[in-house]
């Protein structure tokens, strides 16, 4: 079972790569042929073409002695220009920041959720302008101070001082992340084990299950044990090292509780996402619940004591899976929409989660071609007939999995081709028992690996196994939830339910989010690097921290911009509309004038195209959230595409240093 | 053409009788293929607009050949770093040719073979002096006993054993200019170019600094300075070439430059008035006149360095030149006493 919805597949990536980047360097060499052609006349763009073999030439024959003397030498003189005070500041953030952060009244796993942002986002903002800085400053310094005259007078190629002063800067930065990162898992660590004052955990004790609450409040320490069918003992003690030396056995067993209650708030959980759709109050498939007037529409909503019903379907659920953790852990969240308070106000509401097994197919006739599964009839055991252009003919059902399908008005069809319905048939249907949610907090719910079940059409009950009945042959399972309050509305969304995995430790996932964030921060040092082989330290700097900002802060407006989702038109569109007053919404009149500013602000959405393909995507390398809530780091969704995004602009980067650096006069005046 | 052309053209190096006649090994070596060609060369430097703003070189033409000394001379701004700059690729020609080490200039091979002293110390300051040689010494892709070895020969050559651990930036522009030569001559080069060499030398490092130029020529290497210090030139340099506003004015050897073959010095030991005035009524029978008759005088140089000898000799005496040095008794039978 993976806890991966869609597979990050390096091959398309590195396909998708090699085209871009192919064209990148198409359109700069043609660029410098041009540039050459103005400078140095005909015999320009001649120069430029007998350049390009050279990095060939010079990457081959790399040394690693130079790389790393250039590399050590860069680090030293990071050290040197005393790059490690940010230490400093990272010491004083840490001896205070608790004074700040502190706050008992508030729930644990909240401030599990703070210790973990402020960490994350103090390493993040503390080692950016350093390493920004640093990278973009190296070089044009180097040359403004003419040492670097001293090495390229040398046999260092040029491809040898771009890697090597990346890496040396890489590695300054790397110890920096490492230091940090453990400083800060250690302080994580002890913030949540001193505020952990109040707890309770159940677990064997020779071979009872025992309940241990403990709460250290106002100068005394209570400890409950409620172990079997045994009552309860309450211990009282003044402190923790007085309960230690007064019931040095109960202090073990409320220690062994911390331990737990430290593993619960300090997970990294591994959610495997569903597909979410709806049925409708008539119990046909829709793609939305209701709207309650959210406008930020993250949730829709189904009606309680209907037919509406919220449908998640899961994919590659593996039998051993179901074994390892005797069943499968369901973890919710739902947010309640009431229409009615009062005395209700105060209860939670009621829920019910049904497993059903399902089969998805489409029909292809004799031909293989796909029949839309409307016109089907079934003739017999297993066939079927369908109308196609007014003939009946003979079709056989080709399963589909479940990502292959989606809802389109009231019908399920193929997502590659919309026009081809899916016929979706539910076998089996096993409704759980219906229970309370926790609105502010999360649902966990145990399906074990036998299910009991009333079959309604025998009047029996029926002992079932989760894998081999209810999961099919595609190894899918749907669970269907609705809410039984009437009158009252369940939001839902897609990450509001989910099959949760044993959790990896949290020190993994802490360590997958700090990797992210030494991703982002070479990213950093390879765009600073490459920027200061052909600007100035204040400009490399600059441009470097634009692509940061645009990469991080304005891609996704970028993307709306360049596909057209933004209301308004283009630039010049946009400022007309300004100063004309025409709404955003109302159409511009139809004249030649408008139809010019809309050709030049397609014109400029090229521009601005390439700006966004060119400008790397920062977003991927947040992985903060993640750990903060409670999870762990996927790798196709996170880790996989960082890594793709710092190896893709590795080599374009280091191309575009080599020839800067190469085809600039280091001593122009 | 124009006339700088012409004129650059006009005083190409010729392998003329003079110079064999002067030095035979040098001119053995005049007929191999040159270490240094530069033809037509002209540099102009341009404002960001691609405008011209400077004519640094204008079409300069000049051969040197290997195991010479050969020394570009000229005021500030004739173009004598420019020239070492195109040599080294660090700026590139706006017209003509350059072949080092038959190479162009900016093949990054020939650096194999080049040691380079720059006008100033653009070394890593941060570093010391084992350390900058080191990572010097790994650009050349040495490995570490070669480096070891050379980093402890090239600091005793250069006198910095006392303050090798010491960061370059605590060093005077004397000892920044030592440890530069020390890594210009870290990978044994073939060709040494030095950009004003003695600047910054105390005399006495000056004459270390002439001392090595004659011993690297000794060695068969090729070494190319400029410098405006001229004294320093003629002591150790087999042929100049002097620019002025980046043109090329005078290119030969330099005893041929100022060698005035119209007049004749003659030294003698000290004579008295009456042989001087003797061999004055000698040279006048014989038609030529005499234009001067006194003493030669010593360089302020030697006179330095053999006030620093005397000294470092005999701690706390005061120094006495030989000729103010009362003569020794003598006994009757004329040994001293």
């Amino acid at each position: 079972m993976s806890i991966e919805t869609e597979p990050f597949v390096f091959l398309d990536a590195i396909q998708h790569w090699a085209q871009a980047v192919s064209a990148f360097l198409v359109l700069v060499i043609i660029a410098a042929c041009g540039l050459a052609l103005l400078t140095h006349g005909k015999a320009g763009p001649m120069l430029v073409l007998r350049w390009i073999p050279r990095f060939f030439a010079d990457l081959f024959q790399l040394s690693p002695r130079r790389v790393f003397a250039i590399a050590q030498l860069t680090f030293r003189e990071a050290v040197r220009r005393k790059a490690l005070v940010v230490f400093g500041m990272f010491a004083l953030l840490f001896m205070f920041g608790s004074w700040f952060m502190d706050n008992p009244n508030e729930r644990m796993d909240l401030q599990v959720k703070n210790y973990i942002s402020f960490v994350l986002t103090a390493i993040t903002w503390l080692l950016l302008p350093v390493v920004l800085l640093i990278s973009c400053w190296g070089l044009p310094e180097d040359i403004r101070n003419r040492s670097l005259h001293t090495v390229v007078t040398k046999p260092a190629r040029k491809t040898e001082i771009v890697i090597g002063r990346m890496l040396g800067f890489g590695s300054l930065m790397t110890i920096l992340v490492v230091v940090m990162g453990l400083t800060g898992y250690v302080w994580i660590d002890r913030e949540v084990a001193h505020n952990l004052t109040v707890y309770s955990e159940s677990f064997e004790v020779d071979g009872e299950e025992t309940l241990v609450e403990y709460v250290d409040l106002d100068g005394s320490v209570t400890v409950r044990v409620t172990t079997g069918e045994d009552p309860t003992q309450v211990t009282t003690a003044a402190s923790r090292a007085a309960l230690r030396q007064d019931n040095p056995e109960l202090y073990d067993l409320a220690e062994r509780a911390r331990r737990e209650a430290l593993k619960r708030h300090l997970v990294a959980k591994r959610p495997v996402l569903g597909t979410i759709s709806f049925k409708g109050a008539d119990s046909n498939p829709t793609e939305l619940g209701v709207n309650t007037g959210d406008i930020w529409e993250y949730r829709t909503y189904i009606a309680g004591g209907t037919q509406w019903r919220a449908i998640w379907d899961f994919e590659n659920i593996d039998a051993e899976v179901i074994r390892r953790g005797n069943g499968l852990r369901l973890e919710s969240s739902f947010e309640a929409f009431r229409t009615h308070k009062g005395d209700d106000i105060q209860q939670s509401l009621l829920l019910q989660f049904s497993l059903v097994r399902v089969n998805r197919n489409v029909f292809h006739d004799a031909q293989g071609n796909a029949v839309t599964a409307t016109a089907v009839r079934k003739t017999g055991e297993s066939s079927y007939v369908a109308s196609v252009d007014g003939e009946t003919v003979s079709v056989s059902p080709v399963p589909v999995a479940a990502h292959e399908v989606e809802v389109h008005g009231n019908a399920y069809v193929l997502i590659d081709d919309p026009e081809v319905a899916v016929q979706v048939v539910e076998t089996l249907k096993v409704p759980l028992p219906s229970f309370n949610i926790s609105e502010f907090g999360e649902n966990i719910t145990l399906i074990r690996s036998r299910v009991d079940f009333y079959d309604q059409d025998s009047g029996e009950r029926r002992e079932l196994d989760l894998f081999k009945d209810l999961v099919n042959d595609q190894q899918e399972l749907r669970i269907e939830v609705a809410c039984l309050d009437s009158g009252q509305y369940l939001g839902m969304a897609q990450r509001d339910l989910f099959v949760q995995l044993p959790s990896n430790s949290f020190a993994i996932g802490f360590a997958k989010a700090v990797c992210g964030i030494w991703l982002m921060l070479t990213m950093i040092v390879v765009l600073g690097v490459t920027s200061s082989c052909f600007l100035k330290g204040p400009v490399a700097s600059l441009l470097t921290l634009v692509m940061l900002l645009v990469g991080q802060g304005f891609k996704s407006f970028l993307e709306k911009i360049v596909e057209g989702d933004v209301e308004g038109g283009g630039p010049i569109e946009s400022i007309i509309r300004i100063i004309r007053q025409i709404n955003l919404t109302d159409e511009l009149p139809d004249t030649k004038f408008y139809a010019a500013v809309k050709s030049i602000d397609s014109f400029l959405n090229e521009g601005l195209y390439i700006v966004e393909n060119i400008v790397p995507d920062f977003r991927s390398f947040q992985m903060d959230t993640y750990i903060a809530n409670g999870f762990d780091v996927p790798w196709s969704q996170a880790m996989a595409p960082s890594i793709g995004i710092a190896l893709a602009y590795l080599i374009p980067c280091l191309v575009i240093a080599y020839y800067s650096l190469s085809l600039r006069e280091l001593e122009h005046k | 053409m124009d006339t700088n052309e012409a004129v650059s053209q006009e005083i190409q190096p010729e392998p003329d009788s003079s110079q064999a006649t002067a030095e035979p090994e040098v001119t053995a070596a005049a007929a191999d293929e040159p270490v240094i060609k530069i033809r037509n060369l002209s540099k102009i430097y341009r404002d960001f607009w691609g405008r011209p703003k400077v004519q640094a070189l204008n079409s300069l033409s000049l051969d040197v050949h290997k195991g010479e000394v050969f020394g570009l001379l000229g005021p500030n701004g004739s173009g004598k770093t420019t020239t070492m700059k195109l040599l080294l690729g660090l700026l590139f020609p706006s017209g003509g040719e350059i072949s080092i080490l038959g190479e162009t200039a900016t093949n990054v091979e020939k650096n194999e073979r080049i040691g380079y002293l720059p006008e100033e110390s653009y070394l890593y300051k941060f570093l010391n002096a084992v350390e900058t040689l080191d990572f010097y010494g790994r650009l050349f892709n040495m490995s570490k006993s070669v480096r070891r070895e050379r980093v402890d020969h090239y600091i005793e050559m250069v006198g910095l054993s006392n303050a090798k651990h010491r960061q370059l930036k605590e060093y005077s522009k004397g000892m920044t200019r030592r440890i530069g030569l020390a890594q210009a001559l870290i990978n044994d080069p073939d060709l040494v170019l030095l950009d004003e060499p003695t600047t910054g030398l105390d005399p006495l490092g000056t004459r270390d600094m002439k001392d090595l130029i004659l011993k690297l020529r000794g060695e068969g290497k090729t070494v190319v300075m400029c410098s405006h210090l001229l004294a320093d030139v003629q002591d150790v340099c087999d042929r100049i070439a002097i620019l002025y506003e980046g043109e090329l004015k005078q290119l030969g050897r330099v005893e041929d430059l100022l060698t005035e073959q119209g007049r004749t010095q003659l030294m003698t030991s000290k004579l008295d008035d009456n042989v001087i005035a003797e061999v004055k009524e000698l040279i006048e029978r014989h038609g030529a006149t005499v234009e001067s008759v006194d003493h030669p005088t010593s360089t302020l140089e030697e006179l330095f360095l053999r006030t620093v000898e005397e000294s470092r000799e005999r701690p706390g005496r005061r120094f006495v030149p030989e000729d103010d040095v009362a003569p020794e008794p003598v006994s009757e039978s004329g040994e001293p006493e």
